[in-house]
């Protein structure tokens, strides 16, 4: 039986490996030691797989499809984008656990998208170059949610596909202990004039509802309230709250928290645990 | 005004180098296999992306077609013909 150990919530900032200097240095040292703190739990945990959540920023897909939930169960490399910082590598997968949440989620009500052949975004990319490539031996089950592209998801429609990923893990034959990281925001505005703003007082008030559990809390919001304070990359909490839904009722606890708006983003970094 | 038509453009600028090297020479060209009205086909030569934006195109897609025609150092440019007064 496949066994969920830990969960993990991450920014997936494409500044971060592209501008590694454009901070001052104690927010960059803290949120790279953000990233090793994850790698030695995942370590610690002798985690064999990754479910990676992350959402397309109209760079695997474009207007003339775009999915709202999607699973790699084929072949993975990574990054799409040239001026990441991240060289161009292929990614070991994990297809049989992958096609097996495909299955259970088509006969339990999800209508995942797959793709066989994914070349991933930052959003996917920067949480495994940090807190995944570091430790050996680790397979990435890249999940795509459409949290960035409107059509948006609903949060809640997020919560229950993270649950049914979880039950999927749970129903596994095999042993496998896994790992889900739920990444992005927290407030964000890219391409908006606002690009460069944090809402520090947003992102704790996230981050608190995280702590306590409270994901229905975090459901309630509603996309317009998250636009105007987190900003359209705000709305990537709908990636957290999918975690959540893997994870079934859990808690979070803080690893660190910072407003960097030299790379336009409130990087906040959380782990959760079974409540 | 068709903004699908829009968003499929600048995907295809975003997403293809050479048709965005193409658009930076010779826009014209380019403009010419979308269809566009003459008021889409303006904003779209003149990249004018507070209202292809005020008029719902997606802004992480133009932020990408954007930095695609103009690159990185472009930044501050974008940012300011977005920071003009939202119309309407």
């Amino acid at each position: 039986m496949a066994e969920i150990t830990c969960g993990f919530l991450m920014p997936h900032d494409p500044l971060i490996p592209s501008m590694p200097d454009a901070p001052p240095k104690a927010k960059r040292d803290a949120c790279l030691g953000a990233y090793r703190t994850v790698t030695d739990r995942i370590r610690a945990e002798k985690v064999d797989s990754v479910v990676v959540i992350g959402d397309d920023h109209y760079t695997i897909n474009g207007p003339y499809c775009i999915p709202q939930a999607m699973i790699g169960i084929g072949d993975i490399e990574g990054p799409c984008e040239k001026w990441l910082g991240i060289q161009h590598e292929k990614i070991i997968g994990n297809e049989a656990l992958a096609r097996h949440i495909m299955d259970y989620g088509r006969e339990n009500g999800v209508d995942w998208a797959a793709s066989k052949s994914l070349k991933l975004d930052h959003s996917v990319m920067v949480p495994y170059h940090y807190a995944i490539r570091p430790v050996d031996n680790i397979r990435t089950i890249p999940v795509y949610i459409n949290s960035g592209m409107e059509p948006v998801i609903s949060s809640r429609r997020a919560y229950e596909i993270g649950q049914s990923i979880g039950q999927a893990i749970a129903a596994w034959d095999g042993a496998q202990r896994v790992a889900v990281y739920g990444t992005g925001g927290i407030s964000h505005w890219p391409g908006m004039a606002e690009m460069g703003r944090v809402n520090e007082v947003w992102d704790r008030m996230i981050m608190e509802m995280i702590v306590r559990g409270d994901v229905g809390s975090l459901i309630a919001l509603r996309d317009e309230d998250i636009l105007r304070d987190g900003g359209n990359g705000g709305l990537e909490i709908k990636n957290f709250i999918c975690a959540m839904g893997v994870m079934g009722a859990c808690r979070g606890e803080v690893i660190a928290y910072e407003a960097v708006p030299e790379w336009v983003a409130g990087c906040g970094y959380m782990e959760l645990t079974a409540a | 005004m068709s903004i699908n038509t829009i968003e499929r453009i600048l995907w295809d600028i975003h997403h293809d180098p050479q048709l965005a090297a193409r658009f930076r020479e010779a826009p014209d060209a380019v403009l010419d296999s979308y269809g566009f009205a003459d008021l889409e086909r303006k904003l779209v030569k003149e990249l004018d992306v507070r209202v292809i934006a005020d008029r719902g195109a997606s802004e992480m897609l133009l932020f990408n077609a954007w930095l695609a025609i103009n690159g990185p150092g472009s930044v501050p440019e974008y940012l300011g013909k977005m920071a003009r007064v939202r119309a309407g």
